[in-house]
């Protein structure tokens, strides 16, 4: 019996032994991957050092956006397990309501990851780090300042909550400002509290900057006068689009209405960019190129009569008519008066073709391309043009729709005598190469100097005129379409022009959408808003007056001894 | 042949311990450098911080708003209404 029993024991325990050998081989060699990995998953993580987003600047250097380091506060609910007192201290230090806190806590309960605080600044974050809460912790993280605020928020855009660009310059050059994150490995202790880095993987690449060829001072000038016609005139909006003659670079770029990109919720209404992504009717305002292509056929000038007697003129079903008979006037006068007989009268004698010809070389109906999320192409189409209805109605801005910039970048090539130059938003200096030459120099400086007719006295926008500088320009006044077709209450008021007409060195078009209080035409609406702006704009670029203001004072220039020097 | 095996066990008993204490030291200089980047590394952001917000501050100070401000208000700069022009 007992030598059975003993050999038992012994052949159990050998068995015991060699098992846990052979576990102790299996659990060190064939799992040691598994196990090592489940090990890592618990005390090794992978943190990602955020990288810092370019700045934006304008032409002058001037921030548009800014990131400044912040940080995200988050916990492991799972885990963290806060008392009533923690949750109120915790509450305090994070400048959070004690409820609110406390509701967050108990509805992610369960989860081990919720932010409890985006965006705390540094003070808050070094009040957090010294009170020392278990497995509550900080990332960091940028958060975006636009100090220009409104004035620029369609041109700059904005970042969402993680950082990346959504809307204008901050979605259309994310890439370039966003920069990589990098990457570092971490040794965390049970409490979650960072032991020591163990792999610093990759250095974070930081955003480049981004200059745009916004100038923020126009820009500036330019918000405010269109915000103070917007609601002076009851308008429900507005866009104004100024642009450098030299270059094609747009100097602002603003509309009405605006957001604050500081604080986006509760706000979508403005956020929409209306200078590139609303296409309207443009009415007269494409007078001059109508103009353009009658002095192209050769068989105008701009003392060229035209009788528009009776006032009114009738093409097919349509009745084309001016407000007053003018009679007899010339092509200069009858863009100075926006007369509508005359040009439909001129569109009709000339070829099918010329006008849609002369737009299209100008810029219409194309895709401008500066990069701006959101841009549309308007619409032009030559296909119905047999039809002496819609070839006359081209000829004073209806059957087609542009968006201010278009109507910006058709004026520009007015505006370079002749050159089409394409518009940019950034600050590097454009590419001389792009430049095409569209119209004969000449006759460009001819409609030039019909248009200035404009802008005098007794032009239909005395308004735009600026003291001491010559300029030209075009008023257009199209009816909106309404559900039963043109409306004769809703309209759009345009102002486009150019300014010195000499050398000239800036391009810029209103639009006015729906204004409502009395005066309606663009002559009255948007003309003045394109003056102020004017005016003050050449005064701060240091724009040499061209023409001699009526009271000039003869001063002997006395030379002055300078004393005390040397 | 007598000293030739102490001596190569000398040698490598030698060795081994440079090589341990080059380690420690490795190891050592590591942590140094690793919490010196630290170090940088909140400098860097304290700076960065600084930056911004000194960037925003002169934003701010030299805005045409402002500027409008201090001319109207504080210096009683009015725009000239008149306009003459001088010539030499």
């Amino acid at each position: 019996m007992r030598p059975w029993r003993h050999y038992t024991l012994l052949v159990v325990f050998a068995a015991c032994v060699v098992g846990v050998c052979v576990r102790v081989v299996y659990l060190g060699v064939s799992d040691r991957d598994f196990l090592q990995g489940q090990g890592d998953a618990r005390s090794i993580r992978k943190e990602t050092i955020p990288a810092m987003r370019g700045v934006i600047l304008d032409r002058q250097g001037e921030p548009l956006a800014v990131s400044t380091p912040v940080f995200a506060v988050w916990t492991d609910p799972s885990r963290a397990q806060l008392g009533v007192a923690e949750v109120e201290r915790l509450a305090s230090v994070i400048e959070l309501e004690p409820e609110a806190l406390r509701d967050r806590l108990t509805a992610a309960a369960d989860r081990e990851f919720v932010y409890l605080k985006r965006r705390a600044p540094w003070a808050t974050a070094q009040r957090l780090k010294a009170a020392k809460f278990n497995h509550v912790y900080l990332q960091p993280e940028y958060r975006r300042y636009y100090p220009a605020g409104e004035t620029t928020a369609h041109v700059v855009g904005v970042t969402n909550i993680d950082d990346e660009g959504i809307e204008g310059s901050e979605y259309a050059f994310n890439r370039q400002l966003q920069g990589r994150h990098g990457g570092k490995v971490v040794l965390k202790d049970l409490k979650g509290s960072t032991i020591r880095d163990l792999d610093y993987v990759t250095a974070p690449v930081y955003g480049q900057d981004l200059s745009l060829s916004i100038d923020l001072r126009l820009q500036f000038l330019a918000y405010r006068e269109l915000k103070s016609a917007v609601a002076s005139h009851g308008a429900t909006s507005g866009s104004l689009v100024m642009v450098d003659a030299d270059s094609g670079q747009i100097l602002a770029l603003v509309n009405q209405p605006s957001y604050n990109p500081n604080n986006i919720p509760e706000q979508s209404r403005g956020m929409r960019n209306r200078a590139i992504t609303d296409a309207y009717e443009p009415g007269s305002t494409i007078k001059p190129f109508t103009a353009l292509a009658a002095l192209e056929s050769g068989r105008y000038r701009s003392d060229t009569l035209i009788d528009t007697a009776p006032g009114y003129f009738r093409v097919g079903q349509k009745l084309i008519q001016d407000p007053v008979n003018r009679q007899n006037i010339s092509l200069a006068e009858s863009l100075a008066k926006s007369s509508q007989v005359a040009f439909a009268k001129v569109a009709l004698d000339l070829e099918e073709m010329a006008v849609f010809d002369v737009l299209r070389r100008a810029g219409i109906g194309d895709f401008v391309g500066i990069g701006l999320p959101g841009e549309t192409t308007g619409f032009m189409t030559d296909s119905q043009l047999q039809y002496p209805v819609v070839q006359a109605s081209l000829a004073y801005g209806y059957g087609l729709s542009v968006t201010p910039l278009q109507l910006a970048q058709a004026y520009l090539s007015l505006a370079s005598y002749g050159e089409k130059i394409p518009l940019s938003i950034m600050a590097s200096a454009p590419d001389e190469t792009l430049r095409e030459r569209v119209f004969d120099e000449r006759i460009v400086q001819e409609v030039l100097s019909m248009m200035e007719g404009v802008t005098a006295p007794d032009g239909t926008a005395p308004g735009a005129a600026v003291p001491g500088y010559r300029v030209a320009g075009k008023t257009g006044t199209a009816r909106l379409v309404g559900p039963e077709g043109y409306t004769d209450e809703r309209h759009v008021a345009w102002f486009a022009g150019l300014v010195p007409v000499e050398q000239p060195r800036l391009v810029m078009v209103v639009l006015i959408n729906e204004p409502n209080a009395g005066l309606s035409g663009g002559g009255a609406v948007a003309a003045p808003v394109f003056g102020r702006v004017a005016q003050r704009s050449l005064r701060l670029l240091g724009v040499l007056p061209e023409v001699q203001i009526a009271d000039v004072e003869h001063v002997e220039s006395v030379p002055v001894a300078l004393e005390g020097r040397g | 042949m007598r000293f030739v095996w102490p001596l190569c066990l000398a040698l490598l008993a030698v060795l081994i311990l440079t090589s341990g204490l080059g380690q420690v030291e490795q190891a050592h200089e590591v942590r140094a450098l690793y919490s010196e980047m630290g170090q940088l590394q909140r400098e860097q952001d304290a700076l960065l911080e600084e930056h911004s917000r000194l960037l925003l501050e002169r934003g701010a100070l030299s805005s045409m708003q402002k500027v409008e401000v201090v001319a109207q208000g504080e210096l009683d700069m009015l725009f000239p209404n008149r306009v003459r022009q001088i010539q030499p």
